[in-house]
Protein backbone atom coordinates (compact mmCIF):
# COMPACT_ATOMS: atom_id res chain seq x y z
CA UNK A 1 0.00 0.00 0.00
CA UNK A 2 1.17 3.70 -0.58
CA UNK A 3 1.23 6.16 1.80
CA UNK A 4 -1.56 8.17 0.44
CA UNK A 5 -3.36 4.84 0.17
CA UNK A 6 -2.29 4.28 3.98
CA UNK A 7 -3.86 7.70 5.27
CA UNK A 8 -7.02 7.01 3.06
CA UNK A 9 -8.09 3.86 4.65
CA UNK A 10 -6.60 4.81 8.13
CA UNK A 11 -9.34 7.84 7.52
CA UNK A 12 -11.96 6.12 6.48
CA UNK A 13 -11.77 3.73 9.12
CA UNK A 14 -12.15 6.57 11.63
CA UNK A 15 -15.03 7.96 10.02
CA UNK A 16 -16.91 4.65 9.83
CA UNK A 17 -15.94 2.09 11.84
CA UNK A 18 -18.08 3.23 15.07
CA UNK A 19 -20.97 3.04 13.32
CA UNK A 20 -20.92 -0.18 10.91
CA UNK A 21 -19.86 -1.84 14.17
CA UNK A 22 -23.20 -0.52 15.53
CA UNK A 23 -25.02 -1.58 12.33
CA UNK A 24 -23.19 -5.45 12.68
CA UNK A 25 -24.18 -5.64 16.26
CA UNK A 26 -27.86 -5.15 15.43
CA UNK A 27 -28.15 -8.33 13.24
CA UNK A 28 -25.62 -10.54 14.33
CA UNK A 29 -26.32 -9.49 18.32
CA UNK A 30 -22.86 -10.48 19.34
CA UNK A 31 -19.82 -7.67 19.38
CA UNK A 32 -17.26 -10.15 18.19
CA UNK A 33 -18.66 -11.52 15.39
CA UNK A 34 -19.78 -7.97 14.91
CA UNK A 35 -16.02 -6.48 15.18
CA UNK A 36 -15.26 -9.77 12.75
CA UNK A 37 -17.43 -8.20 10.17
CA UNK A 38 -16.40 -4.80 10.39
CA UNK A 39 -12.94 -6.06 10.13
CA UNK A 40 -13.58 -8.14 6.62
CA UNK A 41 -15.52 -4.89 5.35
CA UNK A 42 -12.49 -3.08 5.67
CA UNK A 43 -9.84 -5.68 4.73
CA UNK A 44 -11.88 -5.87 1.07
CA UNK A 45 -11.84 -2.14 0.82
CA UNK A 46 -7.61 -3.00 1.12
CA UNK A 47 -7.91 -5.05 -1.91
CA UNK A 48 -9.93 -2.84 -3.66
CA UNK A 49 -8.67 0.36 -2.84
CA UNK A 50 -7.70 0.86 -6.44
CA UNK A 51 -11.16 1.07 -7.37
CA UNK A 52 -12.69 2.33 -4.39
CA UNK A 53 -10.74 5.69 -3.52
CA UNK A 54 -12.34 7.46 -6.46
CA UNK A 55 -16.17 5.61 -5.45
CA UNK A 56 -18.65 8.18 -6.08
CA UNK A 57 -20.77 6.41 -3.24
CA UNK A 58 -17.92 5.19 -0.71
CA UNK A 59 -20.15 5.65 2.10
CA UNK A 60 -23.10 3.54 0.04
CA UNK A 61 -20.08 0.68 -1.04
CA UNK A 62 -18.95 0.26 2.92
CA UNK A 63 -22.45 0.30 4.40
CA UNK A 64 -23.75 -2.02 1.83
CA UNK A 65 -20.49 -4.55 1.87
CA UNK A 66 -20.93 -4.64 5.38
CA UNK A 67 -24.56 -5.62 4.79
CA UNK A 68 -24.06 -8.28 2.42
CA UNK A 69 -21.58 -10.05 4.41
CA UNK A 70 -24.01 -10.17 7.36
CA UNK A 71 -26.65 -11.18 6.19
CA UNK A 72 -24.84 -13.70 4.34
CA UNK A 73 -23.70 -14.64 8.05
CA UNK A 74 -27.12 -15.07 9.34
CA UNK A 75 -28.56 -16.93 6.66
CA UNK A 76 -25.11 -19.24 7.46
CA UNK A 77 -25.20 -19.41 10.89
CA UNK A 78 -26.65 -22.58 12.50
CA UNK A 79 -30.44 -22.41 14.34
CA UNK A 80 -28.59 -24.19 17.62
CA UNK A 81 -30.64 -25.46 19.99
CA UNK A 82 -33.51 -23.93 19.09
CA UNK A 83 -34.97 -22.68 22.64
CA UNK A 84 -37.36 -24.95 23.92
CA UNK A 85 -40.78 -23.46 24.47
CA UNK A 86 -41.43 -24.47 28.55
CA UNK A 87 -44.41 -26.19 29.64
CA UNK A 88 -46.46 -24.33 31.85
CA UNK A 89 -47.79 -26.08 35.00
CA UNK A 90 -50.98 -24.77 36.00
CA UNK A 91 -51.47 -23.65 39.71
CA UNK A 92 -49.04 -22.67 41.78
CA UNK A 93 -47.57 -23.06 45.56
CA UNK A 94 -45.17 -21.98 47.41
CA UNK A 95 -43.18 -18.97 47.71
CA UNK A 96 -42.50 -17.39 44.62
CA UNK A 97 -38.52 -16.35 43.83
CA UNK A 98 -37.82 -14.02 41.21
CA UNK A 99 -36.25 -16.29 37.84
CA UNK A 100 -33.43 -14.58 37.79
CA UNK A 101 -32.89 -16.41 41.40
CA UNK A 102 -32.50 -19.40 39.96
CA UNK A 103 -30.01 -18.51 36.97
CA UNK A 104 -27.00 -19.98 37.39
CA UNK A 105 -24.15 -17.10 38.46
CA UNK A 106 -21.76 -16.53 35.72
CA UNK A 107 -23.95 -15.10 33.45
CA UNK A 108 -23.38 -11.76 31.69
CA UNK A 109 -25.74 -9.06 31.63
CA UNK A 110 -27.32 -9.40 27.98
CA UNK A 111 -27.14 -12.90 28.66
CA UNK A 112 -29.79 -12.85 31.46
CA UNK A 113 -32.11 -9.91 30.19
CA UNK A 114 -32.82 -12.18 26.83
CA UNK A 115 -33.42 -15.20 28.84
CA UNK A 116 -35.63 -13.18 31.35
CA UNK A 117 -37.32 -11.33 28.37
CA UNK A 118 -38.29 -14.25 27.01
CA UNK A 119 -38.89 -17.14 29.41
CA UNK A 120 -39.72 -15.02 32.31
CA UNK A 121 -41.89 -11.76 30.34
CA UNK A 122 -42.97 -14.27 27.62
CA UNK A 123 -42.14 -11.63 24.39
CA UNK A 124 -42.19 -13.02 21.28
CA UNK A 125 -39.18 -12.46 19.21
CA UNK A 126 -40.26 -9.92 17.25
CA UNK A 127 -41.21 -7.86 21.12
CA UNK A 128 -37.86 -8.91 21.87
CA UNK A 129 -36.29 -7.31 18.04
CA UNK A 130 -38.48 -4.16 18.85
CA UNK A 131 -36.75 -3.75 22.75
CA UNK A 132 -33.46 -4.06 21.94
CA UNK A 133 -33.22 -2.44 18.46
CA UNK A 134 -32.00 -5.76 16.96
CA UNK A 135 -33.02 -7.95 14.02
CA UNK A 136 -35.33 -11.07 14.92
CA UNK A 137 -32.54 -13.82 13.88
CA UNK A 138 -30.22 -11.69 15.71
CA UNK A 139 -32.36 -12.19 18.76
CA UNK A 140 -32.80 -15.64 18.42
CA UNK A 141 -28.97 -16.34 18.30
CA UNK A 142 -28.34 -14.16 21.33
CA UNK A 143 -30.55 -15.70 23.15
CA UNK A 144 -29.42 -19.60 21.84
CA UNK A 145 -25.93 -18.75 22.44
CA UNK A 146 -27.13 -17.35 26.48
CA UNK A 147 -28.95 -20.73 27.01
CA UNK A 148 -25.80 -22.52 25.79
CA UNK A 149 -24.05 -20.61 28.68
CA UNK A 150 -26.46 -20.96 30.96
CA UNK A 151 -26.52 -25.16 30.46
CA UNK A 152 -22.48 -24.88 30.82
CA UNK A 153 -22.45 -23.72 33.97
CA UNK A 154 -25.11 -25.75 35.14
CA UNK A 155 -22.80 -28.92 34.42
CA UNK A 156 -19.88 -27.02 35.87
CA UNK A 157 -22.07 -26.82 39.13
CA UNK A 158 -23.17 -29.66 38.97
CA UNK A 159 -19.67 -31.55 38.33
CA UNK A 160 -18.27 -29.42 41.13
CA UNK A 161 -21.03 -30.39 43.60
CA UNK A 162 -19.45 -32.10 46.21
CA UNK A 163 -21.58 -35.54 46.26
CA UNK B 1 -25.32 18.80 0.50
CA UNK B 2 -27.67 21.12 1.60
CA UNK B 3 -29.79 20.61 4.60
CA UNK B 4 -33.24 22.59 5.67
CA UNK B 5 -33.03 23.15 9.12
CA UNK B 6 -36.29 24.13 9.33
CA UNK B 7 -38.24 20.69 7.84
CA UNK B 8 -35.75 18.40 9.14
CA UNK B 9 -34.98 17.57 5.01
CA UNK B 10 -31.37 16.44 3.65
CA UNK B 11 -31.14 16.96 -0.32
CA UNK B 12 -28.23 15.29 -1.54
CA UNK B 13 -27.74 16.18 -5.25
CA UNK B 14 -28.55 11.92 -7.12
CA UNK B 15 -29.51 11.14 -3.52
CA UNK B 16 -33.35 10.13 -2.09
CA UNK B 17 -34.41 12.98 0.36
CA UNK B 18 -35.96 11.86 3.72
CA UNK B 19 -37.41 13.72 6.88
CA UNK B 20 -35.48 13.42 10.04
CA UNK B 21 -39.50 13.87 11.58
CA UNK B 22 -40.43 10.85 9.75
CA UNK B 23 -37.88 8.33 10.81
CA UNK B 24 -37.96 9.31 14.22
CA UNK B 25 -41.42 8.02 14.12
CA UNK B 26 -40.97 4.85 13.51
CA UNK B 27 -40.63 1.66 15.80
CA UNK B 28 -37.01 0.12 16.01
CA UNK B 29 -38.08 -2.68 13.68
CA UNK B 30 -39.10 -0.25 10.92
CA UNK B 31 -36.38 1.46 10.96
CA UNK B 32 -34.38 -1.92 10.77
CA UNK B 33 -36.47 -2.78 7.95
CA UNK B 34 -36.05 0.97 6.21
CA UNK B 35 -32.40 0.13 6.52
CA UNK B 36 -32.64 -3.72 4.97
CA UNK B 37 -34.44 -2.02 1.73
CA UNK B 38 -31.98 0.92 1.13
CA UNK B 39 -29.16 -1.31 1.39
CA UNK B 40 -31.08 -3.76 -0.80
CA UNK B 41 -30.88 -1.49 -3.56
CA UNK B 42 -27.86 -1.26 -5.97
CA UNK B 43 -24.91 0.72 -4.44
CA UNK B 44 -25.10 4.00 -6.80
CA UNK B 45 -28.88 4.04 -5.10
CA UNK B 46 -27.58 3.37 -1.52
CA UNK B 47 -28.01 6.81 0.60
CA UNK B 48 -25.97 6.33 3.18
CA UNK B 49 -27.23 9.17 5.29
CA UNK B 50 -30.46 7.70 5.01
CA UNK B 51 -28.53 4.70 6.36
CA UNK B 52 -26.70 6.19 8.98
CA UNK B 53 -29.63 8.10 10.36
CA UNK B 54 -31.74 5.38 11.17
CA UNK B 55 -28.89 3.84 12.43
CA UNK B 56 -28.30 7.58 15.11
CA UNK B 57 -31.79 7.10 15.76
CA UNK B 58 -31.50 3.23 17.08
CA UNK B 59 -28.62 4.03 19.15
CA UNK B 60 -30.18 6.90 21.00
CA UNK B 61 -32.83 4.84 21.46
CA UNK B 62 -31.13 1.51 22.62
CA UNK B 63 -27.70 2.18 22.66
CA UNK B 64 -25.59 -0.99 21.56
CA UNK B 65 -21.78 -1.57 21.52
CA UNK B 66 -21.31 0.78 24.10
CA UNK B 67 -17.72 -0.90 25.49
CA UNK B 68 -16.28 -1.31 21.74
CA UNK B 69 -13.44 0.85 21.75
CA UNK B 70 -12.62 1.79 17.42
CA UNK B 71 -9.21 2.84 18.39
CA UNK B 72 -8.50 -0.34 19.84
CA UNK B 73 -10.35 -2.42 17.11
CA UNK B 74 -8.61 -0.84 14.25
CA UNK B 75 -4.87 -1.42 15.78
CA UNK B 76 -5.87 -5.44 16.14
CA UNK B 77 -6.63 -4.79 12.37
CA UNK B 78 -3.66 -3.40 11.87
CA UNK B 79 -1.07 -5.84 13.41
CA UNK B 80 -3.04 -8.50 12.49
CA UNK B 81 -2.85 -7.63 8.49
CA UNK B 82 0.61 -5.73 8.82
CA UNK B 83 1.70 -6.80 5.65
CA UNK B 84 -1.14 -5.08 3.75
CA UNK B 85 0.02 -1.65 5.61
CA UNK B 86 3.56 -1.67 4.71
CA UNK B 87 4.26 1.28 2.59
CA UNK B 88 5.40 0.77 -0.88
CA UNK B 89 8.45 3.10 -1.79
CA UNK B 90 6.89 5.15 -5.21
CA UNK B 91 8.49 3.56 -7.98
CA UNK B 92 10.78 5.73 -9.95
CA UNK B 93 9.14 7.86 -12.53
CA UNK B 94 10.88 6.78 -15.75
CA UNK B 95 10.78 9.55 -18.33
CA UNK B 96 10.27 8.11 -21.90
CA UNK B 97 12.70 8.99 -23.80
CA UNK B 98 11.72 11.22 -27.15
CA UNK B 99 11.09 9.16 -29.77
CA UNK B 100 14.33 10.53 -31.81
CA UNK B 101 16.16 9.63 -29.07
CA UNK B 102 14.96 6.15 -28.68
CA UNK B 103 14.99 5.04 -32.68
CA UNK B 104 18.58 5.57 -32.72
CA UNK B 105 20.04 3.38 -30.13
CA UNK B 106 17.25 0.62 -31.71
CA UNK B 107 18.26 0.87 -34.93
CA UNK B 108 22.03 0.45 -33.85
CA UNK B 109 20.99 -2.63 -31.59
CA UNK B 110 19.39 -4.16 -34.17
CA UNK B 111 21.77 -4.02 -36.72
CA UNK B 112 24.67 -5.48 -34.23
CA UNK B 113 21.95 -8.31 -33.62
CA UNK B 114 21.75 -8.95 -37.16
CA UNK B 115 25.96 -8.87 -37.92
CA UNK B 116 26.28 -11.03 -34.60
CA UNK B 117 23.75 -13.58 -36.35
CA UNK B 118 25.20 -13.66 -39.44
CA UNK B 119 28.61 -14.53 -38.24
CA UNK B 120 27.53 -17.16 -36.09
CA UNK B 121 25.53 -18.99 -39.09
CA UNK B 122 28.62 -18.36 -41.27
CA UNK B 123 31.18 -19.61 -38.68
CA UNK B 124 28.78 -22.92 -37.96
CA UNK B 125 28.29 -24.03 -41.54
CA UNK B 126 32.37 -23.75 -41.68
CA UNK B 127 32.31 -26.39 -39.33
CA UNK B 128 29.81 -28.18 -40.80
CA UNK B 129 26.78 -27.25 -38.34
CA UNK B 130 23.55 -25.24 -39.32
CA UNK B 131 22.04 -23.55 -36.19
CA UNK B 132 19.45 -22.84 -38.72
CA UNK B 133 17.59 -26.51 -38.70
CA UNK B 134 18.98 -26.37 -35.25
CA UNK B 135 16.99 -23.79 -34.08
CA UNK B 136 13.44 -25.06 -35.67
CA UNK B 137 14.26 -28.75 -34.39
CA UNK B 138 14.43 -27.15 -30.49
CA UNK B 139 10.96 -25.47 -31.50
CA UNK B 140 9.27 -28.65 -32.87
CA UNK B 141 10.81 -30.55 -29.72
CA UNK B 142 9.94 -28.01 -26.93
CA UNK B 143 6.66 -26.13 -27.91
CA UNK B 144 3.70 -28.30 -27.59
CA UNK B 145 0.81 -27.66 -28.66
CA UNK B 146 -1.74 -27.24 -25.37
CA UNK B 147 -4.38 -30.02 -25.60
CA UNK B 148 -6.03 -29.98 -22.42
CA UNK B 149 -7.10 -33.38 -21.99
CA UNK B 150 -9.54 -34.64 -19.39
CA UNK B 151 -8.66 -37.31 -16.69
CA UNK B 152 -10.47 -40.04 -16.70
CA UNK B 153 -14.45 -40.34 -15.69
CA UNK B 154 -15.47 -43.85 -16.68
CA UNK B 155 -14.09 -47.17 -15.13
CA UNK B 156 -13.08 -49.69 -17.46
CA UNK B 157 -15.73 -51.80 -18.58
CA UNK B 158 -14.22 -55.32 -16.27
CA UNK B 159 -14.02 -52.97 -13.14
CA UNK B 160 -16.54 -54.73 -10.57
CA UNK B 161 -18.14 -52.07 -9.69
CA UNK B 162 -21.79 -51.56 -9.89
CA UNK B 163 -21.84 -47.88 -12.03
CA UNK B 164 -18.57 -47.02 -14.05
CA UNK B 165 -18.95 -43.84 -14.59
CA UNK B 166 -21.31 -40.66 -13.29
CA UNK B 167 -23.48 -40.66 -16.01
CA UNK B 168 -24.32 -44.22 -16.21
CA UNK B 169 -25.21 -43.90 -12.09
CA UNK B 170 -27.43 -41.35 -13.32
CA UNK B 171 -29.33 -43.08 -15.87
CA UNK B 172 -29.57 -45.82 -14.11
CA UNK B 173 -31.87 -43.47 -11.47
CA UNK B 174 -33.44 -42.02 -13.92
CA UNK B 175 -31.71 -39.17 -13.39
CA UNK B 176 -31.44 -37.88 -16.81
CA UNK B 177 -32.37 -34.24 -16.57
CA UNK B 178 -29.19 -33.19 -14.25
CA UNK B 179 -25.99 -31.42 -14.99
CA UNK B 180 -23.12 -33.92 -15.70
CA UNK B 181 -19.31 -32.54 -15.77
CA UNK B 182 -17.66 -33.71 -18.91
CA UNK B 183 -13.44 -32.58 -17.87
CA UNK B 184 -11.59 -33.17 -15.01
CA UNK B 185 -7.92 -32.64 -14.32
CA UNK B 186 -5.81 -34.63 -16.42
CA UNK B 187 -4.36 -36.19 -13.15
CA UNK B 188 -7.55 -37.53 -11.49
CA UNK B 189 -8.85 -40.88 -12.14
CA UNK B 190 -12.70 -42.10 -11.35
CA UNK B 191 -12.55 -44.63 -8.31
CA UNK B 192 -15.63 -44.53 -7.02
CA UNK B 193 -19.52 -43.96 -8.04
CA UNK B 194 -22.20 -44.69 -5.58
CA UNK B 195 -25.90 -44.55 -5.75
CA UNK B 196 -28.44 -43.83 -2.69
CA UNK B 197 -31.82 -44.30 -3.13
CA UNK B 198 -33.99 -44.02 0.03
CA UNK B 199 -37.61 -43.30 -0.43
CA UNK B 200 -37.52 -39.97 -2.24
CA UNK B 201 -34.00 -39.22 -1.72
CA UNK B 202 -31.83 -39.41 -5.10
CA UNK B 203 -28.08 -39.21 -4.59
CA UNK B 204 -25.00 -40.02 -6.94
CA UNK B 205 -21.46 -39.17 -6.16
CA UNK B 206 -18.29 -40.05 -7.49
CA UNK B 207 -14.86 -39.87 -6.36
CA UNK B 208 -11.97 -39.11 -8.36
CA UNK B 209 -8.43 -39.50 -6.77
CA UNK B 210 -5.00 -37.88 -7.96
CA UNK B 211 -1.84 -38.21 -5.87
CA UNK B 212 -2.70 -34.23 -4.64
CA UNK B 213 -5.52 -35.90 -3.24
CA UNK B 214 -9.31 -36.18 -4.10
CA UNK B 215 -12.51 -34.51 -5.58
CA UNK B 216 -15.86 -35.42 -5.11
CA UNK B 217 -19.01 -34.62 -7.62
CA UNK B 218 -22.56 -34.83 -6.22
CA UNK B 219 -25.52 -34.64 -7.00
CA UNK B 220 -29.03 -34.57 -4.71
CA UNK B 221 -32.85 -34.64 -4.80
CA UNK B 222 -35.31 -34.82 -2.60
CA UNK B 223 -38.13 -35.75 -3.90
CA UNK B 224 -41.87 -34.05 -3.10
CA UNK B 225 -40.26 -32.31 0.17
CA UNK B 226 -39.80 -28.97 1.72
CA UNK B 227 -35.84 -29.15 2.26
CA UNK B 228 -33.13 -27.24 2.74
CA UNK B 229 -29.28 -27.53 3.10
CA UNK B 230 -26.18 -26.30 4.34
CA UNK B 231 -22.70 -26.43 2.54
CA UNK B 232 -19.81 -25.26 4.81
CA UNK B 233 -17.14 -23.37 3.41
CA UNK B 234 -14.90 -21.12 5.10
CA UNK B 235 -14.40 -18.09 2.63
CA UNK B 236 -16.65 -15.99 0.80
CA UNK B 237 -18.97 -17.06 -2.59
CA UNK B 238 -17.42 -16.17 -5.76
CA UNK B 239 -20.35 -16.38 -8.30
CA UNK B 240 -19.11 -17.63 -11.02
CA UNK B 241 -22.22 -17.35 -14.51
CA UNK B 242 -21.10 -19.51 -17.43
CA UNK B 243 -23.98 -20.25 -19.87
CA UNK B 244 -26.28 -19.13 -18.21
CA UNK B 245 -25.75 -20.62 -15.27
CA UNK B 246 -25.00 -19.41 -11.78
CA UNK B 247 -22.42 -21.27 -9.86
CA UNK B 248 -20.77 -20.40 -6.65
CA UNK B 249 -17.40 -21.18 -5.80
CA UNK B 250 -15.61 -21.12 -2.18
CA UNK B 251 -13.44 -23.55 -0.11
CA UNK B 252 -13.43 -26.00 3.29
CA UNK B 253 -10.64 -26.55 4.75
CA UNK B 254 -7.96 -26.26 1.84
CA UNK B 255 -10.65 -28.15 -0.80
CA UNK B 256 -12.00 -25.97 -3.28
CA UNK B 257 -15.78 -26.41 -3.61
CA UNK B 258 -18.74 -25.18 -6.20
CA UNK B 259 -22.53 -25.55 -5.38
CA UNK B 260 -25.18 -24.78 -7.38
CA UNK B 261 -28.87 -25.64 -7.62
CA UNK B 262 -31.55 -26.26 -10.20
CA UNK B 263 -35.40 -26.74 -10.16
CA UNK B 264 -34.65 -30.15 -9.50
CA UNK B 265 -30.87 -30.84 -8.21
CA UNK B 266 -28.43 -29.72 -5.40
CA UNK B 267 -24.79 -30.24 -6.97
CA UNK B 268 -21.65 -30.10 -5.17
CA UNK B 269 -18.14 -30.48 -6.36
CA UNK B 270 -15.42 -30.36 -4.08
CA UNK B 271 -11.61 -31.28 -3.73
CA UNK B 272 -8.27 -30.98 -3.90
CA UNK B 273 -7.61 -28.69 -7.68
CA UNK B 274 -7.42 -24.85 -7.93
CA UNK B 275 -9.81 -22.42 -8.46
CA UNK B 276 -8.62 -22.47 -12.37
CA UNK B 277 -9.63 -25.82 -12.52
CA UNK B 278 -12.96 -25.68 -11.25
CA UNK B 279 -13.81 -23.04 -13.58
CA UNK B 280 -12.93 -25.24 -16.61
CA UNK B 281 -15.01 -28.12 -14.50
CA UNK B 282 -17.91 -26.16 -14.48
CA UNK B 283 -17.51 -25.00 -18.17
CA UNK B 284 -17.57 -28.57 -19.21
CA UNK B 285 -21.03 -28.56 -18.02
CA UNK B 286 -23.42 -30.23 -20.33
CA UNK C 1 -43.73 -18.61 38.33
CA UNK C 2 -41.57 -20.68 40.79
CA UNK C 3 -42.75 -23.96 38.79
CA UNK C 4 -42.59 -21.94 35.61
CA UNK C 5 -38.35 -21.57 36.17
CA UNK C 6 -38.31 -25.21 37.48
CA UNK C 7 -39.78 -26.51 34.04
CA UNK C 8 -37.58 -24.48 31.84
CA UNK C 9 -34.58 -25.28 34.00
CA UNK C 10 -35.75 -29.14 33.35
CA UNK C 11 -35.91 -28.67 30.39
CA UNK C 12 -32.34 -27.53 30.66
CA UNK C 13 -30.62 -29.98 32.23
CA UNK C 14 -32.58 -32.83 30.17
CA UNK C 15 -31.13 -31.66 27.18
CA UNK C 16 -27.83 -31.36 28.76
CA UNK C 17 -28.42 -34.97 30.15
CA UNK C 18 -29.34 -36.69 26.35
CA UNK C 19 -26.89 -34.64 24.38
CA UNK C 20 -24.78 -33.29 26.10
CA UNK C 21 -22.99 -29.64 25.26
CA UNK C 22 -23.45 -28.63 22.14
CA UNK C 23 -20.32 -27.84 20.11
CA UNK C 24 -19.47 -24.57 19.38
CA UNK C 25 -21.87 -23.40 16.67
CA UNK C 26 -20.41 -19.84 15.46
CA UNK C 27 -17.52 -21.33 12.95
CA UNK C 28 -18.10 -20.90 9.64
CA UNK C 29 -16.14 -24.23 8.25
CA UNK C 30 -16.59 -27.62 9.24
CA UNK C 31 -13.08 -29.84 9.32
CA UNK C 32 -15.44 -33.09 9.22
CA UNK C 33 -18.95 -31.81 7.80
CA UNK C 34 -19.10 -31.27 4.25
CA UNK C 35 -22.40 -30.85 3.95
CA UNK C 36 -26.19 -31.65 5.50
CA UNK C 37 -29.53 -31.53 3.77
CA UNK C 38 -33.39 -32.08 5.36
CA UNK C 39 -36.43 -32.38 3.96
CA UNK C 40 -40.15 -33.02 5.35
CA UNK C 41 -43.02 -34.19 3.40
CA UNK C 42 -46.31 -35.65 4.74
CA UNK C 43 -46.96 -39.10 3.58
CA UNK C 44 -50.62 -39.59 4.18
CA UNK C 45 -52.49 -41.33 7.16
CA UNK C 46 -50.66 -38.87 9.81
CA UNK C 47 -47.30 -40.44 8.82
CA UNK C 48 -44.61 -37.27 7.99
CA UNK C 49 -41.08 -38.53 6.79
CA UNK C 50 -38.09 -36.15 7.14
CA UNK C 51 -35.55 -37.43 4.68
CA UNK C 52 -31.71 -36.82 5.96
CA UNK C 53 -28.15 -36.54 3.56
CA UNK C 54 -25.32 -35.96 5.37
CA UNK C 55 -21.90 -35.67 3.49
CA UNK C 56 -18.50 -35.90 5.45
CA UNK C 57 -15.24 -34.41 4.59
CA UNK C 58 -13.99 -37.92 3.36
CA UNK C 59 -14.28 -41.04 5.22
CA UNK C 60 -15.54 -40.49 8.79
CA UNK C 61 -15.26 -42.91 11.99
CA UNK C 62 -19.09 -42.14 12.92
CA UNK C 63 -21.25 -40.01 10.81
CA UNK C 64 -25.38 -39.58 10.75
CA UNK C 65 -27.99 -37.86 13.10
CA UNK C 66 -27.15 -36.46 16.62
CA UNK C 67 -30.93 -34.96 16.71
CA UNK C 68 -33.83 -34.16 14.76
CA UNK C 69 -35.95 -31.78 16.56
CA UNK C 70 -39.48 -31.21 15.39
CA UNK C 71 -41.81 -28.18 15.76
CA UNK C 72 -45.42 -27.56 14.57
CA UNK C 73 -48.07 -24.92 14.43
CA UNK C 74 -51.88 -24.96 13.95
CA UNK C 75 -52.08 -22.49 11.73
CA UNK C 76 -49.88 -20.86 8.56
CA UNK C 77 -50.49 -17.36 11.44
CA UNK C 78 -49.47 -19.11 14.33
CA UNK C 79 -46.29 -19.31 16.04
CA UNK C 80 -43.90 -21.99 15.91
CA UNK C 81 -43.78 -24.27 18.89
CA UNK C 82 -41.80 -27.05 20.17
CA UNK C 83 -43.41 -30.98 19.49
CA UNK C 84 -41.02 -33.62 20.00
CA UNK C 85 -37.45 -34.80 19.34
CA UNK C 86 -35.81 -37.66 17.77
CA UNK C 87 -32.11 -38.86 19.48
CA UNK C 88 -29.17 -40.02 17.85
CA UNK C 89 -28.34 -42.22 21.47
CA UNK C 90 -31.68 -43.83 21.14
CA UNK C 91 -31.81 -45.42 17.41
CA UNK C 92 -28.77 -46.86 16.14
CA UNK C 93 -29.83 -46.51 12.86
CA UNK C 94 -29.18 -42.49 13.38
CA UNK C 95 -25.46 -43.10 12.68
CA UNK C 96 -23.17 -44.65 10.03
CA UNK C 97 -19.55 -45.90 10.73
CA UNK C 98 -16.46 -45.99 8.40
CA UNK C 99 -18.45 -44.05 6.05
CA UNK C 100 -18.32 -40.67 3.51
CA UNK C 101 -21.94 -40.11 3.70
CA UNK C 102 -25.52 -40.67 5.85
CA UNK C 103 -28.62 -41.10 4.18
CA UNK C 104 -31.69 -41.75 6.05
CA UNK C 105 -35.63 -41.50 5.86
CA UNK C 106 -37.06 -41.03 9.60
CA UNK C 107 -41.20 -40.89 10.14
CA UNK C 108 -43.37 -39.78 12.62
CA UNK C 109 -47.35 -39.19 13.70
CA UNK C 110 -48.23 -35.91 13.42
CA UNK C 111 -51.94 -34.09 13.88
CA UNK C 112 -53.87 -34.17 10.44
CA UNK C 113 -54.13 -30.71 9.46
CA UNK C 114 -51.36 -29.14 11.38
CA UNK C 115 -47.86 -27.89 10.13
CA UNK C 116 -44.51 -29.00 11.10
CA UNK C 117 -40.79 -28.77 10.13
CA UNK C 118 -37.66 -30.05 11.20
CA UNK C 119 -34.17 -28.91 12.51
CA UNK C 120 -31.47 -31.30 11.82
CA UNK C 121 -28.72 -31.73 13.82
CA UNK C 122 -25.59 -33.10 11.67
CA UNK C 123 -22.93 -35.39 13.49
CA UNK C 124 -19.47 -36.10 12.10
CA UNK C 125 -16.43 -37.43 14.04
CA UNK C 126 -13.03 -38.80 13.04
CA UNK C 127 -10.64 -39.49 15.07
CA UNK C 128 -10.62 -37.20 18.35
CA UNK C 129 -11.65 -34.30 16.40
CA UNK C 130 -16.13 -34.26 15.77
CA UNK C 131 -18.35 -31.54 14.90
CA UNK C 132 -22.16 -30.75 14.18
CA UNK C 133 -24.01 -28.53 12.21
CA UNK C 134 -28.34 -27.60 12.04
CA UNK C 135 -29.91 -26.66 9.05
CA UNK C 136 -33.57 -26.59 9.15
CA UNK C 137 -36.17 -27.56 6.54
CA UNK C 138 -38.95 -26.20 4.95
CA UNK C 139 -42.50 -26.73 6.22
CA UNK C 140 -44.86 -29.29 5.42
CA UNK C 141 -48.84 -30.31 6.82
CA UNK C 142 -49.92 -33.33 8.02
CA UNK C 143 -52.68 -35.63 6.15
Amino acid sequence: MTKEENEFITKLAEENNERLTQMAFRYTGNIDLAEDLVQETFLTACCKIATISDHENLKGWLRKTLWNLATREMSKAYHGEVPLDVDYIEGSSGIDLPMEFYLPKGLGDKEREIILMRIDKEMSYAEIAEAKGMKEEACRQQLSRAIRRCRELMEKAENETPV
Amino acid sequence: MIKDMGSGKTNRPGQNTFDIKTLEAKTNTELLEAIDEMLARPVEEVDADFVDACLDILQVRVPVAEDFDPQASWERFREEHSALFEIEEEPPVKVAPSKHRRAVPLLRYAGVFVAAMLCLVVTANAFGYNPIQAFMKWVNDTIQIYSNPSGMMELPPDSPSEYHSMREALESCGVDSADQITWIPEDYSISNVRVSLIDGITKVTAIYEAERGELTTRILAMKDTEWNGIEESDLDEIKYEHNEAVYYITSNFGAMKAVWKDEKYSYMISGQVSENEMRKILDSIT
Amino acid sequence: MKKRVISFLLAVVTVLGVSGLASAVETRASENLESYYVGISAKGNKKMAVSVSIDGVGEQDKIGIQEIEIEHKTSPEANWAYYDSLYGSADPDFYAYKARSYENVVYFDGVPGEIYRVTLTAYAKKGSKSDTGEVTSGSATCK
